[in-house]
């Protein structure tokens, strides 16, 4: 059973007595500010969150109306509600139709109609809520999709455009030796490898962000142990002294495909971002896993990351500034799956130092 | 006898820049080539080295990290005209978006906008 969030409703009227009687009323349901001060109720909106405003009509210093007016502006997401106790219901209407008020009640209020009335009220500030979170979410969705066709585009055409280049010198270093052919086939083979990296990291960005996740058990031992193997082929693998500690007690539930995109990348960089002159290359990889909860720490001796780029790092295509650049989708990548899995991730690196992220998930639960 | 050039090539990409550094040296236009990785150093370079007598053609890459090619360009405008004088600079980007050509084009200190790979029929049509 879900838990109902109480309604926060602030009632303004000049007339005491209609202020008690209305907490009297509701305060059990709802969460009740009242005043009888139009000043006083607008400070409440700046300080409370409030849901749904009531005013009375006929005040000595101000209308209903003209106070949903005045307020309108800074506070347009409560909605508002109008009471009247004469038959102003010429002035009901108009506030109606002009939109400045949602629903009118006419005094003697009559309990259950108000609310209903509430309830009713409650729903469209429910329903406006989410589609603002909604369209906020879209247009993020959009922002990122147009930020991303600019770049990948580009992203893609570059080695291709790299491939063509070698082609075009390969037929212009005359005489042809084997030696020449050899040098130019590698440069293609560099330049496919990194276009298929590129596209390698689109297709886990585009696993990743497909709504569902899968919940299986982790055998963290045997996903460290093939992301490991992956790396057999990559140049510079073998002078990295890998420093592995696995502490996995029980079962641990959460989506495998996330977790593997998280420590490939995170090893995939470790990897790459190696200084290149050092004899102690290390990666250190230390992993503790309960029922409850997991801790992943990834370190290496690397280049580091600059201060001012560590803050940028796992935003989308953002490159450090470092030569060997990526492509600027894994980490971004990595932090969108460990947000998906309810989790957070840290980062701390000095320049020319190393770098450490740490990682802490939390079992999903098995849905049965 | 053909003229000759200094080069100096700006590209975060190192294929590219080997691609381009064959290039040139196939093409019998380059005296020197000179290449940077990132724009800062290559700025740097520009500002602690006089002018020389021949010509240097600078041939810079859209997207670099830290420091955009565009970034390169405002900057290097910015230089007194005793450092400018003799380096005519090019675009040379794999860019597949005419807005990027456009912005370019427009900028005061560019000579031209040349595609990737580069076409050496081209630069030397445009070196005159």
């Amino acid at each position: 059973m879900t838990i109902k969030p109480k309604i926060s409703i602030l009632y303004l009227d000049d007339e005491l007595h209609n202020l008690e009687s209305f907490k009297a009323a509701y305060r059990k349901d709802y969460t009740i500010f009242t005043t009888d001060d139009p000043e006083e109720a607008e400070e409440i909106l700046k300080r409370e969150e409030i849901q749904i405003v009531i005013a009375d009509q006929r005040m000595p210093q101000i209308t209903g109306v003209e106070f949903f007016e005045k307020i309108r502006s800074h506070h347009s997401e409560p909605v508002r509600i109008l009471i009247t106790g004469y038959t102003d219901i010429k002035a009901a209407i108009d506030s109606i139709n002009r939109g400045e008020v949602f629903r009118f009640i006419d005094k003697p209020w009559d309990h259950d109609y108000v609310k209903t009335a509430i309830e009713n009220a409650y729903d469209i500030y429910r329903t406006r809520k989410e589609l603002r979170e909604r369209n906020l979410q879209l247009e993020k969705a959009y922002n990122e999709l147009d930020k991303f066709i600019y770049s990948a585009s580009h992203d893609l055409r570059a080695p291709l455009m790299s491939i063509l280049g070698i082609a075009q010198l390969a037929k212009l270093d005359t005489p042809f030796t084997r030696e020449n052919i050899d040098n130019y086939l590698n440069l293609i083979e560099q330049s496919v490898k990194k276009l298929d990296t590129f596209i390698l990291n689109i297709i886990d960005y585009y696993k990743n962000s497909r709504s569902g996740t899968e919940i299986n058990s982790v055998d963290f031992k045997q996903l460290v142990e093939d992301i490991k193997d992956s790396f057999h082929f990559i140049p510079g693998n073998a002078e990295v002294r890998y420093d592995i500690k696995i502490e996995q007690e029980g079962e641990f539930y959460s989506d495998p495909v996330k977790l593997r995109i998280i420590l490939n990348n995170l090893l995939g960089n470790a990897l790459k971002y190696q200084k290149k002159d050092v004899s102690e290359k290390f990666i250190k990889i230390d992993i503790k896993s309960t029922p409850r909860k997991c801790f992943i720490l990834v370190e290496d001796n690397g280049i580091g990351i600059g201060e001012n780029d560590l803050e940028n790092i796992f935003k989308m295509f953002f490159r450090g500034t470092s030569q060997n650049s990526g492509s600027g989708i894994g980490l971004y990548v990595v932090n969108e799956a460990v947000h998906k899995l309810n989790g957070n991730i840290k980062v701390s690196s000095t320049q020319n130092n190393g770098t450490t992220f740490s990682i802490e998930i939390p079992s999903t639960p098995k849905n049965d | 006898m053909t003229k000759l050039f200094n080069f100096v090539l700006i590209d975060d990409s190192d294929l590219d820049i080997f691609i381009n550094k064959k290039f040139l040296s196939l093409s019998g236009l380059a005296s020197s080539i000179r290449s940077f990785t990132d724009a800062e150093s290559a700025l740097s370079y520009f500002r602690n080295n006089p002018k020389t007598e021949t010509e240097t053609i600078v041939l810079l890459d859209l997207q670099l990290t830290g420091m955009s090619g565009f970034d390169f360009l405002d900057a290097f405008w910015h230089f007194d005209e005793a450092l400018r004088k003799n380096v005519r600079l090019f675009m040379l980007s794999s860019t597949g978006d005419d807005d990027d050509f456009k912005q370019a084009i427009n900028h005061p200190g560019l000579e031209a906008v040349l595609s990737k790979p580069l076409d050496l029929e081209k630069l030397k049509s445009l070196l005159g």
